[in-house]
């Protein structure tokens, strides 16, 4: 454990550790390009130098094991001249592309020269040109003129993707980062790079030119779109969603995600979505009123008594699923309740991985599990209730998964047996083959549109904060729920998720004794017992900052 | 001085390139040579090149099915090596050498003649595809400027009429043959490398082993322990020849004794320094000693694979160093159990593809093992991480080559020879404003004025020397105020200068110091690697600032701006290059000054003396 | 008679102090513009003054003296108004006129500095947002003969006029202890007989260079109020003949890229330039963690900024300490036993601009 003063302050690192870990223990800043705490180290950026006494030339410090004894300087003059160089060279050739370039406002270089240098430009020759604006596949547009070739992009494939797609041609200033001829850069963790990449040569085709980073706010979720539940963070402003990142979280994903989630937010601000309710009349279905369409549920509902069920979904939070449960066993007194299972049907997405992705596509099948099981609902029990419908037993189904007929094996003998229901309320996002045959579609509010937990795979529960309000008249799934309830004639139930989570840990055992706070912004297992309470000190810059990933690591 | 885009080729013409079956069993022969496919990448090219004539992208991607590689691992390395043709060559490619030496004797005459003639520019192909010219960087032939390659051959003592003439005799189906001129002129007393080269043609095994050849090598694995022949190396004061001078024996020493991974020896015969040319003789002339050397060092270390990493451009030089190692094979003096003593030792012969930063230790590592030649960063070093991830010796060609005569007659022998420290002799080259440019085989300490005046006949034409540059083009120049050097190691260092490789390129009054430190620039932007961010981009702003001086558009301030531009880049780099690209320039610009100064409004100066 | 008053303030609060904590330090400019607008330029330094005060910057001297001019350029419209509206309320329309025609040539010069009339934002964070344009010096020195004409004029009809003088002496008067006690500054104490003024007390830019002397009256009635504004004026216009004989040449901005935008042809000819620019935009200049607290002699008085930072691109909190909110707090004793006529000509003479009372 090698003892050493970093700018007269000491540290103790492990054996193996660089000058940059300990500098980075202390809280020290040190510039860098190619440097990133999850790749293999390059060393080629030059940018993160320091001093070391004894030392005769300026060290890269990412490459220079931590000794002991050792002194080294991150701010001495010598440091700075180095800093200001090697910014320089970078800057000679780069193109004055911030104006059209979507990396300003998060943008490494300009963040690093403003700090570290602002020395202007001597640079008056032609500057080097190089393609740009090119197709590096369906994910990405490259610009080789952005590029500093500090080679994140083609470690990170190497190393997590085991994609050897990426990686740098010609000598010299001629090199370019580029892909095999007629080899497109198409794996499903090609945004990463994107992450990754210090300046604007990489650029998600998806994000490109929508918004500048600064008008972006944050808020965490977690991703709905497969049960490793990668920590997220959406971008949003004034109500449309822009951007999601990986949120940085070393239980769950690290600081990556995999392309899927990030760009499945898309149908949330889709036209396609179902904005209002619906209801079936003679002529087909129409636009009404979640007066009307409840009006109609509570009849149908107060009619039904205990002939009326609920199919739930693997995607709903915790809190929605608590109180659908609750509302189904406890206050309309039928036990017919249940949720379709992702490996029950076929569901498309991206095969498993040993990296991120699960062959789960849902986020939360545990916690529906969980919660299902202690509300005394069988295993089974959207079986039942298809076997219900199927023997004309059921008089109101309330159906909250829009995917329902995508998800089972048989679609055919749910199509039939939902025929004989008389009276089906589907809440859904889409409209789709399900809500067309529906006698009430509600609108329903989707994951970035509430607040709630969700249970991953290995037991973590995450919490999601919500990024903007629910489109048009859709409800989140808690004050769509109460509202069936009251409609029924029953009492309301709790609309606040925090307050739901409180009566769930009561209920449901093996969610132990967690709150809100113990889960945090990185989750927490129930078996954390006193899970361990994090203050969050308010860092009024970062909170204040416009824009920018929290997710975003240097 | 790139013209074509190397990413950016030609595009393929006619059905799938497919392998011949006997380039297949060639490919898949080389792969039990090496401990992984890839490092298979560049020989797999060169037989590629050989077949179809130039890479495709339908080439590259055939090769790496056939070297099984991921295709990028092979596009990088046909980016990075200049020698991979990215379009059809015409027959004849002609390569005209631009370096300093070529154009110090008057290559730029010779390209503008090759221009008018054939009525391209570099880059460019005649019409009906007889010919192709590029403009080269220094062929290692500076003795015998200026010189052109023609595919694999040399034509050295070229002038404008001479390459006039050999191009109408190509084009009327003349049969294109190597023409050499005079390399070795000189030798002192004791000659030990060059004692070989003093007759014609190439010492085979059986020539050699009348010289006593290979009595070394056998008597120090059948006499010696390892570690004695390190000390006896080491005692001898031999330093690296390459360009380094680090001592020899010491850099053995660094070599653990036990090794999980195999040990390797890499002999860096990729001599790219501007002005020398000396391993190329070996290589061609006198194999066998490098080879008497080479297992002399491996038995010292313990290493039982060596890899001799030849420059691509030295065609003949792999012809005559395979067919000694071919030699030394049926004698049983490589390979396994040499004679029966147990001891094994595999060498094999590997190209490179045209990058000077394949000289470089770690850069030549990175090439052998199927990368492009990007040098890695030190600690580790070799000795403890190199090829393969093993203990790794580098070595130059002439270093190794001392070796049998140092076991012969013993380290104070070969410390006689030099001056204190700087033991032995070494081979000059000597090029530029001299009269009888050439090989020179002295002692260490020789004065540069001794080496000029005595040696090679005084300066060219009788004309005022000016300037020198004593160790390659990468060494800052000396002027006449240090004509009494001695040309060893430490006395050129503390000359502010260094003694490098060797490569003694001598320049006179009538060449223009500011044109000679822009070709010095535009050699180093056109070899950095591009890895790290001074180099690459300094390199290239460098050329381009000294290109406005020699255009004469510069201003007052880029003088101040040339030098920061230079020493913003020393000291902050992965390898070298960078301080091999400063240093030389920052000294003209000290020493020279004024011809800056004057260059800063219109006029005319001297340029090349032609 | 008047028994009391109460004044009802506010009206034009427009939330200055907490929109500033909404954008950048250099966003705040125009909102400066909207507290005293009779004397725009003058918030914009001392704003600008207050946020330089967090970095070690130097101004060059010739924008200093550019901040200085137009400075004084503006105390003497401020005071024009002053007198000018003040007069009108008591009938002396003719004085309004020559004064607003005064005024409207004042307007022009700085029309052509900034392009703005009234919300002129020209200051920035180390400097101001351009040089004087070609020849507006030699246009502003023109000028100023005219302006000694017009106080002349105006001094000829109202000084000795037994009206004016009725209407204004030992009306709305107040002690030197209770302007003092009211915290009170500015013509208004001075008109009570005392002499501070902060560009002798605490001199900032160069007024201490220059000569120039603190008009002071007696009794602290709207008659001295009125004194002590011609005064000044004077004392202004003084000061502008010495500040333009010795203008320097040179930059007008601070030597900063942290701070400074850099010039345009720098923005669009090298990368460095543009990334400086961006970086200023986007995260705005960021002064160190601290407070600071700076105030000018602005027409009314002492004008402060007190500002928090919080080491972001945001202000975390900017107090404004307007020099007519004490004046106003004080009308209830000025007019108290007057008669009803005198309101008018006390709120008159005290130049209450909403737009610096309320913020």
């Amino acid at each position: 454990m090698p003892k050493l003063t970093v700018d007269g302050r000491p540290v103790e690192v492990e054996a193996g550790q660089t000058v940059m870990n300990a500098a980075e223990k202390l809280g020290i800043e040190i510039p860098r390009f190619c440097y990133h705490s999850k790749l293999p180290v390059a060393g080629n950026c030059r940018m993160c130098l320091v001093e070391v006494e004894k030392m005769p030339k300026l060290t890269t410090s990412c490459t220079t094991p931590a000794t002991e004894g050792m002194v080294v300087l991150t701010k001495s003059p010598k440091v700075k001249e180095g800093q200001k160089a090697v910014l320089e060279y970078l800057l000679i050739n780069h193109p004055l592309d911030c104006p059209v370039c979507d990396k300003a406002g998060e943008c490494d270089l300009q963040d690093q020269y403003f700090a570290f240098s602002s020395t202007p430009s001597r640079m008056i020759d032609q500057k080097v040109h190089k393609p740009k604006r090119i197709e590096l596949g369906p994910t990405i547009k490259l610009d080789q003129e952005r590029c500093v070739l500090c080679t994140r992009c083609v470690r990170f494939l190497e190393v997590y993707a085991h994609d050897h797609s990426l990686g740098t041609v010609n000598r010299g200033d001629r090199a370019i980062l580029t892909v095999f001829p007629g080899r497109p850069l198409d794996n499903i963790y090609s945004l990463n790079t994107v992450d990754l990449c210090p300046v604007g040569a990489l650029t998600s085709k998806d994000f490109r030119f929508k918004k500048r980073v600064w008008f972006l706010k944050n808020a965490d979720s977690v991703c709905t779109f497969c049960s490793n539940q990668c920590s997220t963070v959406v971008q949003h402003d004034e109500g449309t969603i822009y951007r999601i990142l990986p949120r940085e979280n070393e239980k769950v994903n690290g600081p990556w995600m995999c392309d899927t989630g990030r760009l499945e937010y898309r149908f949330i601000n889709a036209e396609e979505r179902v904005k209002c309710p619906m209801v079936r009349r003679d002529e087909g279905q129409e636009r009404t009123t979640w007066r009307e369409a409840m009006e109609a549920v509570g009849a149908a509902f107060k009619a039904a008594g205990s002939r009326a069920a609920g199919l739930a979904s693997p995607r709903m939070t915790n809190e929605s699923l608590f109180a659908f449960a609750k509302l189904f066993v406890e206050t309309l007194g039928s036990k017919l309740a249940g949720f379709v299972k992702a490996d029950a049907g076929l569901v498309e997405g991206a095969p498993a991985d040993d990296f991120l992705i699960k062959a789960d596509k849902n986020p939360n099948t545990r916690g529906a599990e969980e919660i299902f099981a202690a509300w005394g609902v069988e295993v089974d029990g959207a079986r039942s209730v298809l076997e219900a419908a199927e023997g004309g037993k059921l008089a109101a189904l309330l159906v909250m998964d829009q995917a329902l007929l995508e998800r089972v094996p048989n679609r055919e003998r749910w199509l039939k047996a939902l025929a004989k229901v008389k009276f089906v309320a589907v809440a859904s996002l889409a409209e789709n083959e399900l809500t067309r045959l529906a006698h009430v579609v509600l609108p329903l509010a989707s994951w970035a549109e509430e607040e709630g937990t969700y249970t991953r795979f290995d037991g973590l529960v995450q919490r999601s904060w919500r990024a903007v309000p629910p489109r048009g008249e859709a409800k989140d799934a808690l004050g769509l729920l109460s509202q069936v309830a009251v409609a029924a004639g029953k009492q309301a139930l709790p609309l606040v998720a925090e307050a739901v989570f409180k009566a769930l840990v009561a209920k449901v055992r093996c969610f132990g004794s967690l709150t809100y706070a113990a889960i945090g912004k990185q989750g927490a297992k129930a078996g954390s017992g006193a899970a361990t309470h994090k203050v969050e000190i308010v860092n009024l810059a970062k909170d204040k900052g416009a824009g920018g990933a929290e997710a975003r690591t240097w | 001085m790139e013209t074509t885009r190397r990413s950016d080729p030609a595009p393929h013409q006619g059905p799938p390139p497919e392998f011949s079956r006997s380039a297949v069993e060639e490919i898949n022969r080389l792969k039990l040579r090496y401990p992984t496919n890839r490092a298979v990448i560049l020989p797999a090219l060169h037989i590629a090149q050989r077949e179809f004539g130039w890479i495709s992208d339908e080439v590259m991607a055939l090769v790496a099915d056939v070297v099984g590689v991921p295709p990028m691992d092979v596009f990088r390395c046909v980016g990075f090596y200049t020698m991979y043709h990215r379009r059809p060559p015409g027959k004849y490619d002609v390569q005209v050498c631009t370096n300093i030496s070529c154009c110090l004797g008057g290559a730029r005459k010779v390209l503008r003649k090759v221009e008018e003639k054939l009525g391209i520019k570099s880059g460019g192909k005649t019409t009906d595809g007889m010919f192709s010219l590029q403009e080269v960087e220094c062929l290692a032939s500076c003795g015998t400027a200026p010189v052109v390659r023609v595919n694999d051959d040399f034509i050295e003592d070229l002038t404008p009429d001479g390459i006039e003439e050999l191009l109408e005799d190509l084009a009327n189906g003349g049969e294109l043959r190597e023409k050499q001129g005079i390399h070795l002129r000189g030798q002192g007393a004791e000659p030990v490398v060059s004692k070989d080269l003093m007759s014609e043609g190439i010492r085979g095994l059986e020539g050699y082993r009348k010289l006593g050849g290979y009595q070394q090598a056998e008597r120090a694995i059948k006499t010696m322990q390892p570690p004695d022949v390190i000390e006896l190396v080491k005692k001898s004061g031999l330093r690296g020849r390459g360009g380094a001078g680090f001592p020899a024996g010491m850099k053995w020493g660094f070599i653990p004794k036990e090794s999980a991974k195999p040990k390797y020896l890499c002999v860096n015969a990729d001599e790219g320094e501007p002005g020398t040319f000396k391993d190329r003789e070996i290589l061609e002339r006198t194999p066998h000693r490098m080879l008497e050397g080479i297992v002399i060092c491996c038995w010292a270390v313990g290493i039982h694979t060596a890899y001799i990493y030849i420059r691509g451009e030295f065609a003949k030089g792999a012809v005559s160093v395979q067919k000694a190692l071919d030699e030394a094979y049926r004698a049983n003096l490589l390979g396994r159990n040499i004679l029966g003593t147990g001891f094994n030792l595999e060498v094999t012969l590997h190209q490179g593809a045209g990058a000077y930063i394949c000289g470089e230790e770690t850069g030549l590592i990175e090439s052998l093992e199927g990368k492009p030649g990007q040098p890695r960063i030190k600690p580790p070093f070799p000795a403890i991480v190199g090829a393969f991830g093993g203990p790794t010796v580098v070595n130059n060609v002439e270093t190794l080559a001392f070796l049998p005569a140092i076991l012969e007659k013993g380290p104070e022998w070969f410390v006689g020879l030099g001056s204190p420290k700087n033991s032995g002799t070494r081979i000059f080259c000597v090029s530029g404003h001299v009269a009888r440019p050439g090989l020179y085989e002295l002692g260490m300490g020789v004065p540069l004025r001794t080496l000029i005046y005595e040696h090679c006949g005084g300066m060219k034409n009788a004309n005022k020397f000016k300037a020198c540059f004593p160790g390659g083009s990468s060494s800052p120049v000396l002027t006449e105020a240090d004509l009494d050097v001695r040309m060893d190691f430490d006395s050129l260092a503390a000359a502010g200068s260094m003694a490098g490789s060797g490569g003694v390129i001598v320049v006179d009054e009538s060449a223009c110091m500011v044109c000679v430190a822009e070709r010095v620039a535009g050699f180093y932007h056109h070899e950095s690697c591009g890895q790290c961010t001074p180099c690459r981009e300094g390199t290239g702003w460098l050329e381009k600032i000294l290109h406005r001086f020699e255009e004469r558009t510069a201003h007052k301030e880029d003088l101040e701006l040339l030098v920061n531009a230079a020493e913003g880049m020393m000291g902050r780099t992965i390898c070298v290059l960078a301080d091999a690209a400063a240093m030389p320039v920052l000294s003209i610009v000290k020493k020279f000054r004024k011809e800056f100064e004057e260059h800063l409004s219109p006029g005319k100066c001297e340029g090349w003396g032609d | 008679m008047i028994v009391s008053c109460l004044p009802e303030i506010g009206y034009l609060h427009r939330a200055f102090e907490k929109s500033s904590e909404k954008g950048s330090y250099t966003e705040v400019i125009p909102y400066t513009d909207r507290l005293n607008y009779c004397s725009a330029m003058m918030n914009n330094v001392g704003y600008c003054m207050a946020v330089e005060k967090f970095f070690d910057l130097t101004i060059p001297e010739r924008g200093i003296y550019v901040r200085m001019i137009v400075s004084e350029m503006s105390r003497i419209m401020d005071h024009l108004v002053c007198i000018g509206t003040n007069a009108v309320d008591l009938g002396a329309l003719t004085n309004f006129w020559y004064f607003f025609q005064a005024r409207e040539e004042l307007y022009d010069l700085i029309e052509s500095l900034c392009g703005a009339r009234l919300t002129t934002t020209y200051t920035r964070i180390g400097g101001v947002m351009a040089d004087l344009p070609e020849g507006w010096a030699g246009r502003l020195e023109a000028l100023l003969a005219k302006l000694y004409k017009v106080l002349e004029d105006v001094d000829g009809l109202l000084t000795k006029n037994r009206i004016f003088i009725d209407r204004t002496r030992g009306v709305g008067g107040i002690s030197a202890e209770d302007a003092i006690g009211y915290g009170f500054t500015g013509p208004c104490l001075r008109a009570c007989g005392v002499a501070h003024d902060l560009r002798k007390a605490n001199p900032y830019m160069f007024y201490d260079r220059f000569q120039f002397d603190v008009p002071t009256g007696e009794r602290g009635d709207v008659y001295d109020r009125y004194l002590v504004r011609m005064a000044e004026m004077r004392q202004s216009l003084r000061l502008l003949e010495q500040l333009l004989a010795t203008l320097p040449g040179g930059p007008v901005n601070a030597d900063n890229p942290l701070v400074v935008l850099p010039p345009k042809e720098k923005v669009y000819g090298s990368i460095e330039g543009l990334i400086s620019q961006f970086e200023l935009i986007i995260k705005g200049v960021q002064p160190p963690a601290g407070e600071v607290y700076v105030a000018t002699e602005a027409a009314n008085g002492e004008l402060g900024f007190y500002i928090v930072s919080d080491g972001t691109g945001r202000p975390y909190r900017v107090r404004v300490r307007p020099p007519c909110f004490p004046l106003m707090s004080s009308m209830p004793h000025l007019v108290k036993g007057q008669m009803l006529a005198d309101m008018v000509a006390t709120l008159g003479s005290i130049n209450i601009i909403a737009g610096e009372l309320d913020r």
